[in-house]
């Protein structure tokens, strides 16, 4: 009768704030998890200057920071390109983008201090929930600029 | 009607159906910038309201990571 329509609206309502739970509320990151998980995007600039090997070294110490409290979803690695202007002293940089969850609250934190404290890391940039989302694999690879890839002393481009 | 009819300029985001800006694109950015290296005012390029704030965020990100300049004087 016309009772059906009010428990049908309190139902709803309850649907709701299943999936938006209010703020503040102590239970809310076990709801959230998994449905509204936050993709994050960190660019980090490494000094082009350094060695391969230490290059290297600087990428798998994040790649493993970060998958301690979080999932990686991708590393993409654009290389060694020219700075747009000078960056302490510093003309080229190793580019590499990790793409992640994080499982963990103070993870963005925790990252962002080892980024600034590490002297490797010339410039980095954390973006959550780019609308743009993550592009396809490689889709960079194949849009490099021909007059990005002026490459520091004579190596050779690995990736 | 007028005389100083001119074409219609139309916003290249719209006609080219890109949703988001990323500020990773630096070649689809570095067409909104001027040979200084600024931004191009929407008044020039036709850009929509909400696509040149978009934009405008866009090209202040990629400069933090050094994709793109804060000044040039010639764009290479």
């Amino acid at each position: 009768m016309y009772i059906w329509p009010l428990f049908l609206a309190l139902a709803q309502w309850c649907i709701r704030a299943d999936i938006h739970p209010a703020p503040g509320n102590p239970g809310a990151d076990d709801q959230r998890e998994g449905r509204l998980a936050k993709l994050y995007e960190t660019v980090v600039l490494i000094d082009a200057m350094l060695e391969d090997a230490a290059i290297e070294a600087t990428v798998e110490k994040f790649r493993a920071l970060i998958a301690e409290n979080g999932d990686i979803l991708r590393v993409d690695r654009w290389g060694k390109r020219r700075l747009a202007y000078v960056i302490a002293k510093r003309t080229h940089a190793d580019y590499v983008i990790f793409y992640y969850h994080a499982n963990k609250a103070g993870l963005i934190a925790e990252v962002e201090r080892a980024l600034r404290l590490d002297e490797s890391v010339i410039r980095f940039l954390t973006v959550v929930d780019n609308p743009v989302g993550m592009p396809p694999e490689n889709a960079h690879a194949a849009a490099v600029p021909d007059d990005v890839l002026t490459a520091v002393e004579t190596d050779d481009k690995e990736d | 009607m007028s005389i100083r009819r001119k074409k219609k300029k139309s916003c290249f985001f719209t006609e080219n159906k890109i949703e988001h800006i990323d500020y990773k694109d630096e070649k689809l950015l570095r067409r909104f910038l001027n040979e200084r290296g600024k931004i191009v005012p929407r008044r020039m390029t036709g850009t929509s309201a909400s696509y040149q704030r978009e934009l405008a965020e866009a090209i202040k990100r990629a400069r933090h990571v050094a994709l793109l300049p804060f000044v040039s004087d010639s764009m290479r």
